[in-house]
């Protein structure tokens, strides 16, 4: 019999990989040169970080990950390194230790000026030390200062962290690379600033050259390479594992238990690594853990996962309320992105839900003042709507706050509201009094911002106190598959109206403060702290879909449990939270987050680790090279490393499917999300699997994931995902120039707005002389902003005149409109 | 009144006669493949096999193939997906339709007949419950819904459906269980699995469900994996893909690497290895199995547990068809991904030898045969004989060799024009040495080509960006119709010219014919039954032929514009490739005065040397090579 696939056991193939392209050509930069090197006088030598080890285990739903940086000089002269990097956002980062070749040293939890001072002076003395900052919280900065020559130096840092539960699957993602930023604002100048980053300062982003960290060309990868093992111990069966990042290789030790790395070819840190872990049908409903110490305060974090299997009534209808901000502000993108993203909902609402729309500026207008039915008339109307709406006039958002929350809460139904704006005004206190005070509708507020520069503050904090979430998608994402990811998480309501109720038990600062509703497939996720042992109740209750619903968890605080990961979740989620109040009042609670942070050894905004040995490696004599570690480009959403297909974007058409593996692989199955099965076949000359494959007219646009399962020649299955765009519709333009007179003679800027990133957009006029004239996209419009400069010939014959405006999208689909324009005058 | 003769391809390339003004379409022959197998079951004696060429049905006795019944027969197309045996017929579920087929025993009478006909296809399999009524599930993601499955949760592609006493389970491909209880006190519930639902199937312990890469049983609503142990303790997974039940009720379990399990007393045990490839469809029948499989035909196991193919030889190599050549009097069919085969002595025949199964260019010039594929192009002499490419080793033929082609046309005898990765080549071979004269875009030579004709010394480039192009291949210079004055829009599809007139496909809005500088349009509300073209041919009569994707059409001289869809006899309504072989205005004159006198004769001669062959199925943007 051939040996199949061990039960529980997956794994991805290793695969083929981008291969880099030669160095540039050297610059004057001394940070420059080569792309994988630096330059040092007048010769190249590589940068220092060589490897980042990655060793994680996943207990129960906690995970702790120990990172250590490998840091090796291999110059002449001492170095500075600087290697900006990112871990999850919500990493409590608890302890640092630094290894040189023959001794460590414990870094130490100090405030951020006075670890920045103890790291300066020791580096000024000429010892070895580190300094770990948090710039964001999922960026932070690793300064190594005075590495010897040829010598290497380990930074080991240790985080906690809750994985995200959504539809069954348990997630751990580890971030490897900081992607290019939109920096706004003037840059400061200064001659002091190091040149580690690559965008200066400026006036709205005072550290901007904290995180912008240099990049490699795209394409390069550089030398730094990621390895990666995660031990996966849920406490219960493992139904599968599976990356759709990276290649992995898993080690099945039994039904709960199983060891998950990143294959050997697939280490390059140019995109973050994501393993799924599917617990579906036996993970437990609650879960509860503890930490206590001694005499002091114990520590309880709750996990409460929804009912699996949402039944129809078990989802509660909605109203949407659809508010758009048209200010001024959001003219070009960020509106374009919003008004796609309400188009994306309106087709995609459950049967029974109801909707409206609202826009606000000067005024704030709706499509109708009651929720409108989900009927396809009622649809293609809103949709009408929402594409003429324009950008202009200020922004007086609180009118539409008041609109949208107001009126009675009507039973049975759960009202939404879809803030979309990019939330810069001058009045957010009077905003989230609004939300907390005069939500009589009791909408839950779910707030998204379209750019990098949004105010992120206040969006978060409205999403907080109107129990939503927030969502902020720059400009370069695309749009369709973040909404629907954001979407998706909305549109089912399971739970509601959540209380947590601590019988018996002496619970304090619980957080989040205010529990959010629980929508289909996520967990409600909360921490708090004890001051006695002993043994009560917790009663949670909600609403699940019109009726209410409680449940009573019997529970045991003990009076020792030894899980100090706990303790370090629930300290960092205040910490969150206390920051999150903090940006609409900088500095606000430094003093609660310092000592908090300082009193669990936590890493925050505030507070670094910095760890110094006592001998002296530098003389004072020899000079010290700041040397920034270059980053490679992400890689983007897509797994090229490992598939690819001939077209991203496709109209109903037959395009290939490639997929690297290997080659002595007994099958490799392509299954499609319309239905149709296909075995690849081994393309001999490329070394990959190929298949074409028809994509049938009916089947409606969208984004669709294609499985693959690759069989080895072992009887393993693998499984790789490959995500398509299906678009067979253009989308209406808004064309500036429509019914306006123009001047023989005379040139004009005329500008055509589409609602989806166009491949070409050209304007045909006969009888003015304008022959299939190409548009120029603008730069950073994400070529949904096209314009072009015209002369009306002197001798156009006065009157109207049809002009014909063609775009095409991506996908290659053809939209033409045509507009009227009006020549003036007689001609001579 | 003249006499057309129009060949349509269903799933494959028949042909078949246009004739007379009232132009109505008749099938003279089909030809389809049978290699993949959908759905098999027993009937009146025999086993059938619902495929993507047909209905076979197969002699258990002989084991040979007794019947084929196809669109010509009565099928609402060939394309089927699913059989179920309901109140004495055979009900056959597939892309355009369902239909019913009434026999008795093999050699009895036969009935067929379209109970429902649908325009749009559905690619996912219907799965027919034959108890108290038929339910047809619908699997698209805005389901029209029938009966009582109006009310399945939206957005799902429902493939396959189980009934138990208790109840109705149903799977969709993104991995959706539903089920519904009998009674209507009890909720129905939905599971995700995560995985593709393959098959499902009742054997009295519950439900089993395939997955493609698992097999599990779902009971009492809990879902178990069953798996393979080996002495060791070991576990592995069955990769399940068909499901069906022996004559005792005991589950039989076909695999996707070419296994068949039986269920004994619940517990998986091997009864067969290594058949080829996916299996996709079980039934037994007596002590024989039947075993359906995704790529080769059906397969028959024996009591003994010898295993044959059943499939008929010589059937065309793939039912989506690509191009079409006529090369030494055979015809030559391209297709999208199982190769070139030349129709030869009776039978299809596949060419061996070429890089890429993925077919996208195919030429003659009488003498040799030249076929382009995502991996290279290839020669065949008149005997489809492979012939080296050069001996010279230059570049462009290295290049040529194993970068994708996209598109050859023969210039004359010896002359080609190739589009490939790096442009345009002009390839004059002059007896054992070939010359190549390449042009880029440079020249004028426009990006994504998707097609080649010729027009006296002039290449006629079709592009899916840029137009047409027409190059001069003697004085090197290129015209272009990108302007909506000459083309309705950019992305053209194919061309084909006549007598100084050009006939151009778009993708997406209708044919134009470009005269000189006049430019006539042709869109649906000029009587095209789509603005998807994806082949067009002219002839020297001025009349064109247009494939759609909702039909065909003919555009006569005047400009009037006859078509042909699915409501009028036309097995699949995608056109993919035109041929049309003849000998021009003589051929035509000739045919027209002959006709008066010998009509008989006239049709006999006219389909020999007047034809036009249309194969489907067919899309708009199929040109990966960029």
């Amino acid at each position: 019999m051939r040996s199949t696939v061990s039960r529980f056991a997956l794994y991805l193939c290793a695969l083929t990989f981008l291969s880099s392209r030669s160095a540039a050509e050297p610059s004057d930069n001394a940070y420059s040169g080569a792309g994988l090197q630096l330059l040092v006088g007048d010769h190249f030598e590589p940068l220092p970080l060589i490897e980042t080890k990655v060793r994680s285990h996943i207990l129960g739903f906690v995970s702790k990950t120990v990172v250590t940086q490998s840091f090796v000089n291999p110059y002449d002269g001492f170095i500075e390194a600087t290697y900006v990097f990112p871990l999850p956002e919500t990493a409590a980062v608890h302890a640092m230790t630094m290894r040189l070749s023959d001794r460590e040293v414990k870094a130490e939890i100090k405030r951020r000026e006075e670890a920045q001072r103890i790291y300066e002076e020791a580096v000024d003395a000429g010892r070895t030390a580190a300094l770990l900052n948090q710039e964001r919280p999922n960026i932070f900065t690793q300064k190594v200062g005075n590495i010897p020559p040829g010598e290497r130096i380990d930074v080991e840092l240790t985080y906690v962290d809750a994985l995200p539960y959504e539809r069954g699957l348990s997630s751990f993602v580890f971030p490897t690379v900081v992607g290019p930023r939109y920096i706004p604002g003037t840059p400061l100048g200064g001659e002091d600033l190091e040149p580690t980053g690559r965008i200066p300062d400026t006036s709205v982003v005072p550290d901007a050259s904290a995180i912008t960290p240099p990049a490699f060309d795209e394409g390069e990868l550089g030398q730094h390479r990621i390895d990666i093992e995660v031990t996966v111990d849920p406490g219960v069966p493992i139904a599968a594992l599976r990356s759709p990042s990276h290649a992995i290789r898993i080690e099945k030790k039994s039904d709960s238990l199983a060891i998950v790395r990143n294959d050997a070819s697939d280490r390059a840190p140019n995109k973050d690594f994501i393993l799924s872990i599917d617990l579906r049908g036996s993970g437990p409903s609650l879960t509860v853990l503890t930490h206590r110490q001694g005499e002091e305060d114990g520590y309880v974090t709750l996990a409460l996962q929804p009912p699996a299997l949402p039944e129809p009534s078990e989802i509660l209808p909605k109203d949407m309320f659809f508010v758009l901000d048209t200010s001024g502000s959001m003219s070009g993108v960020p509106l374009e992105a919003s008004k796609a993203l309400v188009i994306e909902a309106l087709k995609n609402l459950n049967p029974r839900d109801r909707f409206t729309i609202m826009r606000f500026s000067d005024n704030v207008s709706t499509l109708s003042t009651k929720p409108l039915p989900n009927t396809p008339q009622n649809v293609r109307s809103a949709i009408e709507y929402v594409s003429k709406l324009q950008g202009e006039g200020g922004t007086e958002m609180l009118s539409g706050i008041e609109k949208a929350i107001a009126g009675k809460p009507e039973p049975g139904r759960v009202r939404i509201v879809f803030f979309l704006t990019d939330g810069y005004i001058g009045n957010d206190d009077e905003i989230l009094a609004a939300i907390a005070g005069r939500n009589q509708a009791q909408a839950r507020i779910f707030s998204m911002g379209v750019g990098s520069s949004v105010n992120r503050s206040l969006l978060s904090n409205m999403a907080r106190v109107g129990r939503g979430r927030l969502a902020v998608m720059r400009f370069d994402e695309p749009v369709l598959p973040y909404v629907r990811r954001f979407y998706d998480q909305v549109r089912s309501p399971i739970l509601t109206d959540v209380s947590l109720e601590w019988q018996g038990l002496e619970i304090s600062d619980q957080t989040p403060a205010i529990v959010a509703d629980l929508f289909d497939g996520q967990p409600l996720l909360v921490h708090a702290r004890y001051e006695e042992p002993g043994k009560g109740n917790l009663v949670v209750r909600g609403k699940l879909g019109n009726k209410p619903w409680h449940k009573v968890v019997p529970l045991d605080l003990p009076h020792e449990a030894h899980r100090p990961a706990i303790a370090n979740l629930w300290a960092r989620d205040m910490i969150r939270g206390w920051s999150d109040e903090e940006a609409s009042q900088p500095g606000s609670r430094e003093d609660e987050i310092a000592t908090l942070a300082l009193g669990h050894n936590l890493l925050s905004h505030y507070t670094s680790f910095v760890a110094v040995d006592r001998r002296v490696a530098r003389p004072a004599t020899e000079p010290l090279i700041p040397v920034a570690q270059r980053l490679p480009l992400p890689e983007g959403v897509s797994r090229n490393a490992l598939g690819e297909l001939s077209r991203q974007e496709i109209p109903p058409g037959d395009p290939f499917i490639t997929i690297h593996a290997p080659v002595d692989a007994r099958r490799v199955t392509a299954f499609f999300p319309f239905g149709l099965v296909k075995d690849l076949k081994l393309d001999e000359q490329r070394g990959a699997w190929r298949g074409r494959f028809l994509v049938p007219a009916g089947i409606p646009d969208g984004y669709y994931t294609i499985v693959v399962a690759i069989e080895t020649h072992s009887g393993l299955i693998t499984y790789h995902e490959e995500v398509f765009h299906l678009d067979s519709e253009g989308q209406e333009m808004i064309i500036d120039f429509d019914d306006i007179e123009l001047q023989p003679g005379k040139a004009r800027l005329f500008r055509v707005d589409t609602i989806e990133a166009a491949a070409e957009v050209y304007i045909h006029c006969e009888t003015l002389g304008w022959r299939r004239v190409a548009m120029v996209a603008e730069p950073a419009s994400q070529s949904v902003r096209w314009n072009k400069w015209l002369k009306v010939k002197r001798d156009a014959p006065a009157g109207q005149h049809e002009v014909l405006v063609v775009m095409r999208d991506l996908a290659g689909n053809r939209i033409e409109q045509r507009v009227t324009v009006t020549v003036a005058g007689e001609h001579r | 009144m003249k006499a057309l003769t129009l060949a349509v391809a269903l799933g494959v390339v028949l042909f078949a006669d246009v004739r007379g003004q009232a132009a109505t379409l008749r099938i003279l022959e089909q030809h389809t493949n049978t290699a993949d197998v959908r759905a098999i079951t027993s009937y009146e004696g025999a086993v059938w096999a619902a495929t993507g060429g047909g209905l076979v049905a197969y002699d258990p006795r002989t084991g040979r193939e007794a019947l084929r019944i196809t669109s010509a027969d009565g099928l609402a197309g060939n394309s089927l997906r699913s059989l179920a045996v309901y109140r004495g017929a055979l009900l056959v579920g597939g892309d355009f339709g369902l239909s019913e087929v009434r026999a008795n025993g093999l050699g009895g009478d036969l009935q067929v007949r379209v109970l429902a006909q649908w325009a749009e296809r559905y690619d996912p399999a219907f799965e027919i419950l034959a108890q108290e009524r038929p339910e047809v599930l619908q699997m698209q993601a805005g389901l029209h819904a029938l009966d009582a499955m109006a009310s399945l949760p939206l957005g799902r592609s429902w493939r396959c459906a189980a009934r138990s006493p208790w109840g109705v389970l149903i799977g969709a491909m993104d991995g959706t269980l539903h089920y519904r209880p009998g009674q209507k006190s009890q909720s129905p519930s939905t599971l995700f699995l995560g995985e593709p639902v393959m098959a499902l199937r009742e054997d009295g312990r519950g439900f089993l469900v395939a997955t493609g890469n698992r097999l599990m049983r779902y009971d009492a609503g809990r879902m178990q994996p069953l798996v393979l142990r080996d002495e060791a303790g070991r576990t592995f997974e069955i990769p399940a893909t068909a499901l069906a039940n022996d004559e005792w009720g005991e589950a039989l379990i076909g695999t996707a690497d070419g296994r068949l399990f039986r269920l004994v007393g619940g517990e998986p045990d091997l009864l067969h290895d290594g058949l080829e490839g996916r299996i996709t469809a079980l039934t037994k029948l007596g002590k024989a199995i039947f075993v359906g499989t995704a790529h080769a035909g059906v397969f028959l196991i024996d009591a003994s547990g010898t295993t044959r193919s059943v499939r008929k030889a010589g059937e065309i190599c793939g039912n989506h068809v690509t191009r079409l050549v006529m090369h030494r009097g055979a015809l030559v069919a391209a297709t999208f991904d199982s190769g070139v085969c030349a129709f030869v002595e009776g039978m299809w025949q596949s060419l061996e030898g070429l890089p890429s199964e993925f077919v996208l260019g195919l030429a003659s010039d009488g003498n040799e045969l030249w076929v382009g594929t995502s991996n290279g192009l290839r020669r065949f002499d008149s005997g489809f004989n492979p012939i080296a490419l050069s001996n010279d080793r230059t570049p462009a033929l290295r290049d040529m060799e194993t970068l994708a082609t996209t598109a050859i046309v023969a210039l004359g005898t010896r002359q080609w024009a190739v589009s490939y990765l790096h442009g345009v080549a002009h390839v004059t071979i002059m007896g054992e040495s070939i010359s190549v004269e390449l042009f880029k875009n440079r020249d004028g030579i426009p990006k994504h080509r998707t097609g080649l004709s010729v027009m006296g010394r002039r290449l006629v480039v079709a592009s899916e960006t840029d137009g047409v192009v027409l190059f001069d291949l003697s004085t090197k210079r290129a015209k272009r119709y990108l302007d909506p004055v000459h083309l309705p829009e950019a992305w053209v599809t194919d061309v084909s010219t006549d007598k100084g007139q050009l006939w151009v496909a778009t993708c997406q809005s209708g044919v134009a014919k470009i005269a000189g500088e006049v430019s006539t349009f042709f869109r649906a509300g000029d009587g095209l039954p789509d603005e998807r073209v994806i082949a067009v041919a002219a002839d020297a009569s001025g009349l064109a032929y247009v494939a759609t994707l909702g039909g065909l059409a003919l555009i006569d001289p005047s400009g009037a514009v006859t078509s042909f869809r699915l409501s009028q006899g036309l097995p699949d309504p995608r056109g993919s490739a035109l041929l049309k072989v003849g000998r021009g205005l003589v051929q035509w004159w000739v045919q027209w005065w002959v006709q008066w006198w010998v009509q008989w004769w006239v049709q006999w001669w006219v389909q020999w040397w007047v034809q036009l062959l249309v194969a489907f199925p067919a899309t708009c943007g199929g040109h990966p090579a960029r």
